[in-house]
C-alpha cells in the first residue's frame, strides 16, 4: 500500500516527463509490468529482483511486479518469460540457468537464443571453503588440495544438489587439481553451512552471501574463489585463476523479453535498466544484501552468454552430465 | 550483560509507539494470511519487504516476525473451526481442535489455543533471552544421522497420532511417504513420479495436499450429509474455558511450550516436528488416551503451544548462526541484511538494541495477539452459523486462490483436485489421513538425511548408532512404537474375542 | 453385492496394493543403486512393497473376519463432481479471463454440488465473493494474479 502511493507519485512524475518532446520516441511501459523470477520468495534471486525492481520502477514510470514462479526449479518461469507477450509487459531475470539446464535436466527447451536480452544485472562467486576447528582448518588453499589428493574420497565437500552451480565448481576443482571429494548433495546453501558445522562435510564452494556470518565469526574459513575481481568482502582470498587453476564458472544473472519483441521495446528496457543499475541507491542496496554488483548492456551481456554455453557445454560433455546417475 | 538489564533494553525499544503500531499491523495482517487457506506469510512478507525499506530496521523486523507468529496464530484458527490446514504446523489442530468445533465447543477451543500460545511465546521468548547462544551450539550438533533419527520419531508420532486401525494407518503412511518423494532426487538429478510435468518435478507442495485431503473432502464429507438431509446444526455453546478446565489443560500448555523451544532451535525440520512431537507425547502421558481424536483440550492446547513456542525459537539458528532454516528467515534475513545488519554470532553484541528489541517485540506481539483475537473468538464462531449452501463456495475459492499463489501457477489446482478425490475414496473407505499428510511432510527429509547419513559413514549402518544422540532418538523411536501398537493389538484381540 | 467385496478393508487392501504397484511400476526405471551411494529407486521401491504387503494383509483380514467386516460407506457423486469442477473451471478461466469472472463461474458451478439453490442468492453470492477477493486478495494482499479477461 506504501508502495503504491510511491509507485504513484513517480507514474506522474513519469506521465509528465512524457510529455517533453525529447523523451517522445523513447519506448517506456504504459500498464503495470510483471518482471518473472524463477525461484521462491526469500534467498538471492528473489532479493536481487525485488532490491533491482523498486529501483526501476523510477525510471520505468510503472509498478514492477515481481512474479515468484518456482515450479520445476525454474523450468516453468523460464519456459513462461520465452512464450509472454511481446508488448514488453512482461520481462523476466534469468542466471546462468538458461544454458546449463538443456545439459542438466532432461526435456528442457530453451537455451541462450530463446530470449532478448536487456543486460546482465548482477554476478556472484562461489567461495571454497573449509570449517575452521576441522582438520584442514590451518591449511591454505594449496595444502587443502595436497591433503585431499593425498586421500581420496576423505573430504566430505558439500553441493546443493545435482549439477547446480556448487557442484560445477566442484567439478571444476577436482578437473583442475587431480583431487577427489566425496560428493555429498544438501539441500541449499544454508543446510551446507550447518553440514560444515556439524563436521558432516568439510568442504564446499558457496556464495559469499552464505557465508559472510560465520567467516566473519571465524568459523570457516574462505581459501580460493572462482571469480576474475578479487572479493569485496575478503579481497584477500585469491581466486583460483590467479593460482593457475581453471576454476571459473561464477555466475550472472540477467534481465530478458521474449526473443520476438520489437527492438524498440528491447532498448526501452535497456534505456531504463542502465539507469537503474548507475543508481547510488541500487548499488547500496546490492552491497547491503551481498548481491555482486556487475553491469553489461545488451550486447556484452549477449557475449557473456555465448561464452557461457561454450563453457558448460564442453565441461557438461566432459563430466558426462547427462547420464551421470553416481 | 546480565539478564535482566537486558530485557529492559528490548522493552524499552519495543514499547516505543511506533514499534509497538508496526507489531500491531504485523500480527494483524499475519492472522488474516493465516486464516485464508494457502496464503503463506512467506509471500505477505516478500510483498511488504520493499515498503520496509524507509523504516528503521528494528521496526521493520518487528513487522517482519509479527506476520511470521501471526500467521501461525491465524492457521490454527481455520483449523479448527474448518479443518483448513493452511501451515503443516496446524495440522494437528484439525484432529482434537476440529472435533471439539463440531461438539459446540469451538469457543472453548479458539480460546485455548490463544492462552496455550501466550503462554507459550512467553517461555519461548525468555529461551531464545536467556539462552540463546548456548542453544545455537546444540543446534549444531545435528548431524545427518541425528536428523535421520529425528525423522523416523516423527513417523512414530505419526502411527500414535492416527486413530485408525493400525494396518491402515501403517498404509497410509507409507503412501504418504512415497507421494512425499514425488519430484527431482536431490542425489541424482532424476525427476521421480512427474510424468514428464516440469511443475512436478519440485514435489508436491504441502498446501496442495493439506487442502485437498483435509479441507476439500471436508467440504465433500459435510455436502453429504446435508444431501442426505441429517442437519448438522451448528452448535455454538461457550466461548470461554472454565476455570477448571484451564486447569485441566495448563500441565499440557506448559510441556508443549518446553518441547517446542526445543525442537524449534533444529533447522532442519524442528519447527514442524513440534506440534507432532507435542500431540504424541500427551497422548501417552494421558490417563486415558482414547479421548484423544475426539476432542481432548489437551490434545490442542499442547501442540498449538508448542508451535507457537517453536516458531519462536526457530529464530535462534538466524539470530545467532546467520543461518537461515527456512524461507521464512531467508526472508528475514534479506530484511537485515537490507537494512545492513549482518545476522550471525556477532549480533548481539554488534547491534543490541536491534537483538533485545526483537526478542521484547515478540512477547509483546503474542499479546496483542491475544487481546485482539479473545473478543474476536465471538465473531468467528459464529461464521459456522452461516448457512453451509453460503459458506462452501467462499472456502472453497479461498482455497483455489491460495493455491494458484503458491507458485503462482494453476497446475496446484488440478494437483488439489486429484488430492481431494483420493482423500474422498479413503474418507468413503475409513482411512485417516492424518499418517499420510505426516509422512508426507517429513518423508523427503527422512530420505535425504538417510542417505547422506549412509553415505558419510561410506556405507556402514553400524556407525549411525554409535553416535549417542543418534541411537537415543531411535531407542526413543522403538519405544513409542511398542507402546503405541501394543494396546491396540490387545483392543483388536478383545474385540475378536468378543465377537467370537 | 458379496460382503467381502465391499467391505472396507477390502477395497483400502486394493487400493493400497494398486498404488504400491504403480508406484513400484514406474520406480523399476530408476537406480537401485549400493548401501553407501543409495540410488532413486531403494527408496520407492522399499516403500512399494510395503504398501503392497499392507494392502495383501487388509484383504486377507476381510477374508477372516466374519462376514468381512465394516462395509465401505456409500459415494456421492453429484458433491465431488460439482466442487472438484468448479475448481477446474477456475482453473482454466484464471489466466485467459481474469478473477472476476473465474470467481463467479467457479461459485455458480460449485453451487450445483448442494441439494438446495436459490437463484438470486447464487447471483449475489457469485458477485460478492468475486468482489471481496478482487480486494482483499489483489487489491490488500497483493497476490499477482489478473483481475480481468486479457486484452481489456
Amino acid at each position: 500500500m506504501f508502495r503504491q502511493v510511491a509507485v504513484g507519485s513517480a507514474a506522474i512524475i513519469a506521465a509528465l516527463a512524457m510529455a517533453l518532446p525529447a523523451h517522445a520516441q523513447e519506448w517506456r511501459p504504459t500498464r503495470p509490468v510483471d518482471l518473472i523470477v524463477p525461484s521462491g520468495a526469500g534467498g538471492g534471486h528473489d532479493n536481487n529482483a525485488r532490491l533491482l525492481g523498486a529501483v526501476m520502477e523510477k525510471y520505468a514510470g510503472q509498478p514492477i511486479n515481481i512474479i515468484n514462479q518456482p515450479a520445476g526449479g525454474g523450468v516453468v518461469a523460464y519456459r513462461e518469460m520465452r512464450d509472454a507477450e511481446l508488448d514488453g509487459h512482461t520481462i523476466g531475470q534469468v542466471s546462468v540457468s538458461i544454458v546449463s539446464d538443456q545439459f542438466r535436466i532432461e526435456g528442457v527447451d530453451y537455451n541462450k537464443d530463446s530470449y532478448g536480452y536487456i543486460g546482465q544485472i548482477s554476478a556472484d562467486q562461489n567461495v571454497l571453503v573449509v570449517a575452521a576447528n576441522g582438520p584442514y582448518g590451518e591449511m591454505d588453499v594449496n595444502q587443502f588440495i595436497e591433503a585431499a589428493k593425498a586421500e581420496p574420497q576423505a573430504v566430505a565437500f558439500g553441493v546443493s544438489g545435482n549439477w547446480t552451480n556448487h557442484d560445477y565448481t566442484r567439478y571444476q576443482i577436482e578437473q583442475a587439481t587431480g583431487a577427489q571429494f566425496l560428493r555429498v548433495p544438501i539441500k541449499g546453501g544454508a543446510q551446507i553451512v550447518l553440514s560444515l558445522l556439524s563436521g558432516d562435510v568439510q568442504a564446499g564452494a558457496l556464495y559469499p552471501s552464505e557465508i559472510k556470518a560465520q567467516v566473519d565469526a571465524g568459523e570457516l574459513k574462505p581459501l580460493a574463489h572462482n571469480g576474475s575481481e578479487p572479493l569485496a568482502a575478503w579481497p584477500d582470498v585469491p581466486s583460483f585463476t590467479s593460482l593457475g587453476l581453471e576454476v571459473n564458472l561464477a555466475i550472472w544473472r540477467a534481465l530478458v523479453i521474449p526473443k520476438d519483441t520489437p527492438e524498440d521495446i528491447r532498448k526501452g528496457w535497456e534505456r531504463i535498466l542502465e539507469q537503474a543499475m548507475n543508481d547510488p541507491a541500487l548499488k547500496e542496496g546490492y552491497a547491503n544484501a551481498g548481491i555482486g554488483y556487475a553491469y553489461r548492456n545488451a550486447t556484452d551481456t549477449v557475449e557473456l552468454v555465448n561464452e557461457a554455453e561454450t563453457a558448460y557445454r564442453t565441461i557438461s560433455e566432459a563430466a558426462g552430465v547427462r547420464k551421470e546417475s553416481q | 550483560m546480565d539478564f535482566a538489564s537486558n530485557i529492559a533494553l528490548g522493552m524499552s525499544v519495543a514499547i516505543t509507539p511506533w514499534n509497538i503500531f508496526y507489531c500491531f499491523v504485523g500480527v494483524t495482517l499475519g492472522t488474516l494470511i493465516g486464516i485464508l487457506p494457502g496464503i503463506g506469510p512467506l509471500a505477505t512478507m516478500a510483498m511488504l519487504l520493499p515498503a520496509t525499506y524507509a523504516l528503521e530496521p528494528t521496526s521493520a523486523l518487528i513487522m517482519l516476525a509479527g506476520i511470521y507468529y501471526g500467521a501461525q496464530y491465524g492457521g490454527s484458527t481455520s483449523a479448527i473451526l474448518l479443518r483448513l490446514p493452511g501451515e503443516s504446523s496446524a495440522v494437528v489442530a484439525t484432529l482434537d481442535g476440529y472435533a471439539m468445533a463440531q461438539k459446540g465447543k469451538a469457543g472453548v477451543a479458539l480460546a485455548i489455543a490463544a492462552i496455550g500460545s501466550l503462554i507459550a511465546g512467553t517461555l519461548g521468548t525468555f529461551v531464545l533471552a536467556a539462552f540463546a547462544p548456548a542453544l545455537a551450539k546444540l543446534a549444531i550438533t545435528f548431524g545427518a544421522a541425528e536428523y535421520f533419527a529425528l525423522m523416523v520419531v516423527g513417523l512414530v508420532a505419526a502411527i500414535v497420532l492416527s486413530s485408525g486401525p493400525i494396518l491402515k494407518s501403517l498404509g497410509m503412511l507409507m503412501l504418504g511417504l512415497l507421494f512425499g518423494l514425488v519430484g527431482a532426487d536431490i542425489n541424482s538429478g532424476i525427476d521421480r513420479f512427474t510424468f514428464g510435468i516440469p511443475e512436478l518435478s519440485g514435489g508436491v507442495s504441502f498446501v496442495v495436499v493439506a487442502l485437498g485431503l483435509f479441507g476439500i473432502t471436508e467440504i465433500l464429507s459435510n455436502l453429504e450429509a446435508r444431501e442426505k438431509r441429517i442437519l448438522v446444526s451448528a452448535k455454538i455453546g461457550r466461548l470461554m474455558p472454565r476455570w477448571s478446565e484451564l486447569r485441566q489443560v495448563m500441565p499440557a500448555i506448559l510441556r508443549g511450550s518446553g518441547l517446542g523451544s526445543l525442537l524449534g532451535i533444529l533447522p532442519g525440520g524442528g519447527v514442524t516436528m513440534a506440534a507432532f512431537a507435542s500431540y504424541t507425547m500427551e497422548k501417552r502421558v494421558a490417563a486415558d488416551p482414547d479421548r484423544f481424536g475426539k476432542g481432548a483440550p489437551e490434545g490442542l492446547a499442547g501442540p498449538e503451544s508448542a508451535n507457537n513456542a517453536a516458531a519462536q525459537t526457530s529464530f535462534i539458528p538466524l539470530l545467532t548462526l546467520g543461518i537461515p532454516s527456512n524461507g521464512i528467515m531467508a526472508m528475514m534475513m534479506s530484511a537485515m541484511l537490507i537494512h545492513n545488519v549482518q545476522p550471525g554470532p556477532q549480533i548481539i553484541t554488534g547491534a543490541p538494541t536491534l537483538f533485545w528489541g526483537l526478542v521484547a517485540s515478540m512477547w509483546i506481539g503474542n499479546l496483542i495477539l491475544v487481546i485482539l483475537n479473545l473478543p474476536m473468538i465471538g465473531m468467528w464462531v459464529r461464521l459456522l452459523l452461516v448457512p453451509y449452501r453460503l459458506l462452501f463456495p467462499a472456502i472453497l475459492l479461498f482455497c483455489c486462490i491460495g493455491l494458484y499463489s503458491v507458485q503462482n501457477n494453476t497446475t496446484d489446482i488440478y494437483l488439489a483436485v486429484i488430492c481431494a478425490a483420493i482423500g474422498y475414496v479413503f474418507y468413503k473407505l475409513r482411512c485417516d489421513p492424518v499418517p499420510f499428510l505426516l509422512a508426507f511432510i517429513i518423508g523427503p527429509m527422512l530420505e535425504e538425511n538417510f542417505r547422506r547419513a549412509t553415505l558419510l559413514s561410506r556405507g556402514d549402518f553400524g556407525a549411525l548408532l554409535t553416535r549417542p544422540l543418534t541411537a537415543s532418538l531411535l531407542l526413543l523411536a522403538v519405544a513409542l512404537l511398542v507402546l503405541a501398537i501394543l494396546p491396540k493389538i490387545r483392543r483388536t484381540r478383545k474385540v475378536a474375542f468378543q465377537e467370537d | 453385492m458379496n460382503r467381502i467385496v465391499v467391505s472396507s478393508d477390502f477395497l483400502s487392501g486394493a487400493l493400497f496394493m494398486l498404488f504400491g504397484g504403480g508406484f513400484i511400476l514406474i520406480a523399476r526405471g530408476y537406480e537401485l543403486g549400493t548401501s553407501v551411494q543409495m540410488g532413486p529407486g531403494y527408496f520407492p521401491l522399499a516403500l512399494g512393497c510395503g504398501v503392497v504387503l499392507i494392502g495383501l494383509a487388509l484383504c486377507g483380514k476381510a477374508f477372516l473376519a466374519p462376514a468381512g467386516g465394516e462395509c465401505a460407506a456409500e459415494f456421492h457423486v453429484r458433491p465431488a463432481l460439482f466442487v472438484l469442477g468448479g475448481m477446474i473451471v477456475f482453473g482454466l478461466a484464471l489466466r485467459p479471463f481474469g478473477l472476476i469472472v473465474s470467481a463467479v463461474l467457479m461459485v455458480v458451478v460449485a453451487s450445483f454440488a448442494g441439494s438446495e439453490r436459490r437463484w438470486w442468492e447464487v447471483v449475489l453470492l457469485a458477485c460478492g465473493l468475486a468482489i471481496f477477493s478482487a480486494l482483499v486478495f489483489v487489491e490488500a494482499l497483493g497476490v499477482p494474479m489478473p483481475l480481468w479477461p486479457r486484452g481489456l
